[in-house]
């Protein structure tokens, strides 16, 4: 592993100032799942000081909010999610993306905040390739054997498919994240959380979360009445495997009519993709087998899929079927 | 120089801020800014293992499964994949499961932290252990330490899962065995136990069906012996004396399903099975590799100055000061390349080896190594070895293999053999077909980490090795180091498998690591990553395989040209394109009926990983070509591909000097394999299962037709084993006489207490052969249980002089020495009873260690007494040997029956069951068997599911950067129900009837789960591996062509 030192702040304030001291050279440590890979493979990109959060006392709990929604700090274990009698009463379809990440033994080590800003898994990437994440001026994904990682959705500079579940399966709840920051807290929703690849304080990420910034919490709003929502994830085995294709749906009903929908796409693109022409194909039509296969036709429109990844269109598409089949049941 | 950003922000510190976050995102204010704690580098802290306090001091980064496992020497834990994808290494943190590797040490201090050494001894094993040695829920045990405690953290907290919850709180624990249903049994009956069931374990098996053949049969099936007592051993006309004299009648301890000898076993389950990777010193060395980046180059300069002078580094070796070998590293008389080469011929090659007091340290060093490379133009693939402006990688030689063997009339071939004439055949036949397979590469991976250590005491040498045998290792050792081999002790007792991959990974650098361990005076050990380790394994080569088949209109294959081309990487032999051992080996089930066929073998130079036995040889590179061309002549011609097979296969006829076994039950196989499967209930029409052919209301996916099942049938053989010993002492005295001949022998010790101690070089990998042999002496020397037999193995300084196991052949070869040391001693306990009794051998009986007259049992004595009559021990010895093959070779043919589920909406598929028919022989245990045989079709499961990480756009480069997340073994998520039937096939020129079977079948499976795939969808893959990309896509096309002006 590559050499390191520990900080383990006991606030948020003094977190923010450590990363603010070491600048690009510092990161946030939590479960270290996804970091302590980096760190293994001893990329160039990965930090040398790592700043332990999990002795603050206030980033880790789930908790109901005074409007029935509900507020998770960053710092929760995935299990704790995955465990949750509140979350599985109000978000069911959120607590079965979560039962499907990794391994268990991983969900007990992972945090909701490090999955949400996990590092891309692009075999380039982590096999130490000079790449744009890790100090070069080149995509090898882009290029290379782009079957798994890598967007079939087009990219910008990084075209490494952005990995997380828990973001997929929280957009369709419109939740919100909470970050603290040395200007004080920012508020976002979850797609601008997570955005794509994008140059943030010199380097290409995922995310909008600044060098010195932290992911205290995301809040999810009360469940609507009437929302039923599904999550669909391939993968090459039950355990471990990252999405080829998923698909977190969310539809607001009203006997069989669709009022409103969220549909959104992991591991086909940059970013967990919000497909917006299908939620507006899907608004005010009735559930039925024919309606899935329109909506397939709708979907999707400008994939741009490399050389060896369109198949991830044709999955992801397949689960949209999949998906509204299920809430159609 | 390289520029990069990163530098640039460290010299910026606070970076340029290039976000886009609006200012309304601002939601509260800052505070004040608190005083700022030191951060640590290195820390002394109290780990509370097992209840017992321990200090250790630390780095930052160091993990806990290193402080336990190499700061505290608690060596129960074993870590494979380091990347969080195995969970070998998991432990209970304040009784939740984590795994060890991947997790900070800082993490557990102060932290109750419980590993398998806490879980329960031999003397007092928890039921987890007890009881997973019962059913057999460890093979190779790597895996065990792992999942056990995790099973323990689930029944601390649910007393009583069901069957899913024990498969969900098990999912992250990779089993290379796949003994996952034992696994599973395991968990639910030690739940049980825990209860206060009171329960009676006993072994079981989970699904056999067992057709006993007669012991007589005759050639109107199949293979099969005639009555009489001589059995003609094939050309050679050799008489052999049947079953050697002990047929499979009466039996008492064979055929019984008894868990594995508790000595082997037991320590699988608590932590103290010694894998090399278990051996530990408070002094230890670690070494870390650099290794290549280019498919081709020759180094030019090594600068190791700025490595030599880093913290905690202790010697480097590279092509310029490493030893030079006395005499070359040789295994199965054949040279491997030198371990750290000058010209380096694949990505992944040795550089240099750096030792150092941690692997961290040593991993510091190797960065700082600076290396200049003359890059030299490469070809990895077979496609770009026989470009015509392929680069020559055979330096004057070109990139085609040939040698003093290969055929002159067959200038483009490494081998070949024909009978008729092929192009006559196809020319008069009424359809010809050809079709092309491309087997792209495959590697069975060890769950351990392939490597040794070395240490020396004086002049004397000890190696804890990885492999399938020690003699052998010592001997090239003690040559390759200039020393005698006296001077040398192996010990090798367990491996975490080792598939035959291991030998290149490990055995290649044992001289290495034993001159680092004398030039720095310490014991060095090396665990090579698994991403070097790739580079390092013997694996199964791109194989690129062409048809031309000839056929009558009724489906009859009248003419067959067979091509193969292969990898072979920089090896000088042809290995996968040799002669009747190998090569033939794989089309002669097929060919038998055929008049006019050829089969040309050409194996090529390439800049790739070396192939070489790994987990069977050739077995399921070329049977992925085979089934898959039966299947699709089946479907061709409009017949069933059972009956199609039946129309085809080898049947033994007397005096065919081709086949030359004396069983072989082909058909048998088959319609077994079949009825057990339920294969009647197959759809004819591909992609025609559950429903109609045609979605209903013209909706392309319908709900009712969306998940299809498809059944597929593969088939395969192996050469099951060569009759170690058969022709008598005569005969072997000749063949134990030839310089490369392979002896194995043994020691039986009958002691004083009446107990008998095999002596057996071997290792065990997870066969637990040595549980079978013990079988064998218990069985011969008349006792009714296997308690009296007791195992001594894997080490120099204590078991006699053996070869290694090869090609699944254990129980014939060891088997042989084992079983004529049991004839020899059972027949000098009854002389020395005859005296002692006054009376004629020929009129004593043996049961359980007493000897009595026949006619007035009261007349007896005992296996003690006549121990302790001779100085308390009578020892005999036995030997067998390899030679003889072809005239002394039995053969072993098997099946899988696979149904798979395919999602026709997303490429997604499952395999839903699998019936695995194998020929068998005699099956001397048939529960540890059943294991045995779950895990080899798990394996080639895998094997045609997962391609070799390697770059199809960069060849020659790979990615194995995340342990098992990039080459994904099988899960307990993953597996089918599965179903062994055993055709009892009684080989009438061996003891009992036994010959073995271990890889007999793995070949079928590739091409059983492609042709089901097939039978479900409609999608035919002709390029290995079977993935969810390759059916979707074939899914969206037949999709395409069925709705016009619809793309695809």
């Amino acid at each position: 592993m590559k050499k390191v030192s520990i900080y383990k702040p006991s606030t948020v304030d003094e977190a923010i100032q450590i990363l603010t001291q070491h600048g690009t050279e510092a990161s946030v440590y939590a479960g270290g799942t996804d970091l302590l890979i980096r760190l293994k493979n001893r990329l160039e990109q990965a930090p040398s000081y790592l700043v332990d959060i999990k002795k603050i006392d206030h980033l880790r709990y789930i908790k109901e909010d005074s409007q029935g929604g509900v507020e998770i700090g960053a710092a929760t274990k995935l299990v704790e999610l995955e465990e949750s009698p509140l979350l599985r009463d109000k978000y069911p379809m959120l607590v079965e993306a979560i039962g499907k990440i990794s391994s268990p033994e991983l969900r007990n080590a992972s945090t909701l905040g490090g999955d949400l800003l996990q590092e891309v898994w692009c075999q380039y990437l982590r096999g130490g390739y000079s790449c744009w994440r890790n100090g070069g001026y080149l995509c090898y994904g882009a290029i290379g054997d782009n079957s798994y990682y890598h967007s079939a959705m087009g990219g910008r500079l990084c075209y490494a498919v952005y990995p997380g579940d828990a973001a997929t399966a929280l957009i369709p709840f419109d939740a919100r994240a909470k970050l603290a920051t040395p200007q004080g807290v920012k508020e976002l929703s979850i797609e601008q959380l997570v955005p794509g690849d994008l140059l943030v304080d010199g380097r290409i990420q995922s995310h909008v979360v600044r060098f010195n910034e932290i992911l205290t919490s995301v809040v999810i709003p009360p469940p609507k009445p009437g929302l039923r929502a599904s999550f669909e994830k391939l993968r090459p085995r039950g355990v471990w495997d990252f999405a080829m294709a998923s698909l977190a749906l969310s539809l607001q009903l009203r006997g069989k009519t669709i009022d409103d929908s969220r549909v959104v796409f992991g591991g086909i693109a940059g970013k967990p993709l919000r497909e917006t022409a299908v939620e507006a194909f899907l608004k005010d039509k009735t559930l039925s087998p024919e309606l899935a296969e329109q909506a397939m036709s709708v979907a999707l429109a400008n994939a741009a899929p490399l050389k060896y990844n369109a198949t991830k269109i044709d999955m992801a598409k397949g689960l949209l079927a999949s998906g509204l089949a299920r809430l159609n049941a | 120089m390289s520029y990069s950003r990163r530098n640039f922000l460290k010299a910026a510190g606070s970076g340029v801020v290039l976000t886009v976050v609006t200012r309304e995102s601002l939601v509260a204010a800052p505070t004040a800014p608190p005083a700022v704690a030191k951060p640590f580098a290195n820390e002394k802290a109290v780990f509370i293992v097992n209840g017992k306090p321990y200090a250790a001091e630390y780095e930052a980064r160091t993990t806990l499964w290193e402080v336990i496992s190499m700061k505290l020497g608690l060596t129960g834990t074993n870590r494979s994949c380091n990347r969080a994808s195995c969970g070998a290494c998991s432990v209970l943190v304040d009784g939740t499961p984590f795994y060890s590797c991947h997790t900070l040490a800082t993490e557990a201090v102060g932290k109750k932290i419980l590993t398998i050494e806490g879980l329960g001894d031999a003397k007092n094993l928890h039921p987890l252990q007890s009881i997973g040695h019962t059913r057999v829920a460890a093979d190779c045990g790597f895996c065990t330490a792992g999942w056990v405690v995790t099973a323990k953290g689930l029944l601390d907290k649910n007393p009583n899962p069901n069957e899913d919850q024990v498969k969900a709180a098990l999912a992250g624990h990779i089993c290379r065995c796949s003994a996952y249903p034992n696994i599973i049994r395991t968990v639910m009956d030690s739940a049980a136990v825990l209860r206060g069931s009171k329960i009676q374990i006993e072994p079981e098996a989970d699904s056999i069906v067992h057709i006993k053949m007669p012991m007589l049969r005759d050639y109107s099936t199949t293979g099969g012996h005639l009555a009489g007592d001589e059995v003609v051993e094939g050309s050679n006309k050799t008489i052999t004396r049947k079953w050697q004299g002990y047929p499979p009648e009466n039996l008492k301890v064979l055929g019984q399903l008894l868990p594995p000898l508790p000595e082997v076993s037991i320590p699988r389950f608590t932590g103290k099975a010694q894998y090399a990777s278990r051996v530990w010193f408070p002094d230890l060395l670690y070494a870390k590799y650099l290794t290549s980046p280019h498919p081709r180059a020759r180094i030019q300069d090594i600068d190791t100055s700025a490595a030599e002078k880093m913290p905690g580094v202790k010697y480097i070796l590279t092509y310029k000061n490493a030893p030079k070998l006395q005499r070359p590293n040789v295994a199965r008389g054949r040279i491997l390349p030198y371990p750290l080469p000058q010209e380096l011929n694949m990505q992944g090659e040795a550089v240099a080896i750096v030792a150092a007091e941690t692997e961290d340290l040593a991993q510091d060093a190797v960065d700082a190594i600076k290396v200049q490379y003359e890059v030299l133009p490469f070809a990895a693939t077979l496609k770009d070895s026989m470009a015509k402006d392929a680069p020559d990688l055979g330096r004057g030689k070109g990139n085609l293999i040939r040698h003093a063997d290969s055929p002159k009339d067959f200038p483009q071939a490494t081998w070949a053999d024909q009978r008729g004439d092929v192009e006559k055949g196809l020319a008069e036949a009424d359809l010809v077909k050809e079709f092309t397979y491309h087997f792209t590469g495959g590697v069975s991976v060890p769950m351990q980490p392939s490597g040794s250590v070395a240490k020396w005491d004086g002049d004397r040498l000890t190696v804890w090795s990885m492999g399938q045998g020690i003699y052998p290792v010592r001997a090239t050792l003690a040559a390759a180091l200039g020393i005698d081999p006296s001077k040398v002790r192996v010990i090798n007792k367990y491996n975490g498998s080792t598939f035959g991959a291991a030998r290149m990974a490990a055995e290649r650098f044992y001289p290495m690591i034993a001159h680092l361990a004398k030039v720095t005076g310490r014991p060095v050990k090396v665990m090579l990553p698994k991403d070097q380790e790739l580079a390092q394994l013997q694996i199964k080569p791109e194989t690129i395989t062409k048809f031309r088949v000839g056929y009558k209109k009724d489906g009859r294959i009248v003419a067959l040209d067979h091509e193969v081309y292969v990898s072979i990487a920089d090896l000088d032999f042809g290995v996968h394109a040799d002669g009747p051992g190998n090569a033939a080996n794989q089309f002669e089930l097929y060919t038998s009926q055929v008049p006019n066929w050829r089969s040309t073998w050409c194996a090529y130079r390439t800049n790739a990983p070396r192939p070489g036995a790994s987990r069977s040889h050739l077995q399921q590179e070329t049977k992925w070509s085979w089934e898959n061309m039966m299947d699709e002549m089946a479907d061709a011609v409009g017949m069933d591909p059972v009956e199609y097979r039946m129309m085809h296969i080898t049947r033994l006829t007397p005096g065919d000097t081709r086949h030359p076994y004396e069983s072989m039950p082909t058909v048998e196989v088959l319609q077994e394999g079949a009825k057990a499967f339920g294969w009647d209930k197959r759809n004819p029409i591909a992609g025609g299962g559950n429903g109609s052919a045609q979605p209903a209301r013209g909706v392309v996916r319908d709900s009712n037709d969306r998940f299809k099942r498809g059944f597929g049938l593969g088939m395969s053989q192996h050469h099951g084993g060569n009759m170690g010993y058969h022709e008598g002492e005569e005969a072997f005295a000749k063949l134990a006489a030839a310089p490369d001949a392979n002896i194995f022998s043994t020691e039986l010790d009958l002691a004083a207490d009446g107990t008998v101690t095999m002596k057996i070089a071997l290792p065990d990998s997870g066969s637990n052969a040595a549980t079978a042999l013990a079988a064998l002496v218990s069985e011969m020397l008349g006792f009714t249980t296997r308690d009296h037999v007791r195992l001594i193995w894997g080490d120099s300084d204590i078991a006699p002089v053996s070869d290694e196991w090869f090609g699944g052949r254990t129980i014939t070869l060891q088997g042989a020495a084992i079983c004529f040391a049991a004839d020899k001693l059972r027949k000098d306990l009854l002389a020395r009873a005859a005296s002692a009794l006054k009376t004629d051998a020929t009129k004593l009986q043996i049961r359980d260690g007493v000897i009595s007259a026949i006619e007035d049992p009261k007349k007896s004595t005992t296996f003690a007494a006549l121990a302790k009559a001779n100085n308390g021990l009578i020892r005999q010895t036995g030997r067998g040997t390899t030679g003889g093959e072809r005239t002394a070779t039995n053969k072993g043919v098997g099946a899988c029956f696979a149904e798979v589920e395919v999602d026709t909406w997303t490429g997604n598929w499952r395999f839903v069951r699998a019936v695995y028919t194998h020929d068998t022989g005699l099956v001397i245990n048939p529960l540890v068997s059943e294991a045995d045989m779950v895990g080899s079709l798990m394996e080639s499961t895998q094997l045609a599911t997962d391609a070799i990480p390697w770059d199809r756009e960069f060849p020659g480069t790979r990615h194995y950067s995340v342990g098992y997340l990039s080459y994904r073994l099988p899960t307990i998520m993953d597996i089918p129900k599965s179903t062994q039937v055993y055709i009892d096939s009684l080989e009438p020129r061996w003891f009992y009837g036994v010959k073995s079977f271990s890889e007999t079948t793995i070949g079928a499976v590739p091409g059983a789960i492609s042709n089901a795939i097939y039978n479900a969808c409609g999608v035919r893959i002709r390029e290995h591996p079977i993935t969810r990309e390759k059916i979707m896509a074939g899914l969206s096309a037949k999709r395409a062509a069925k709705t016009p002006g619809r793309q695809a």
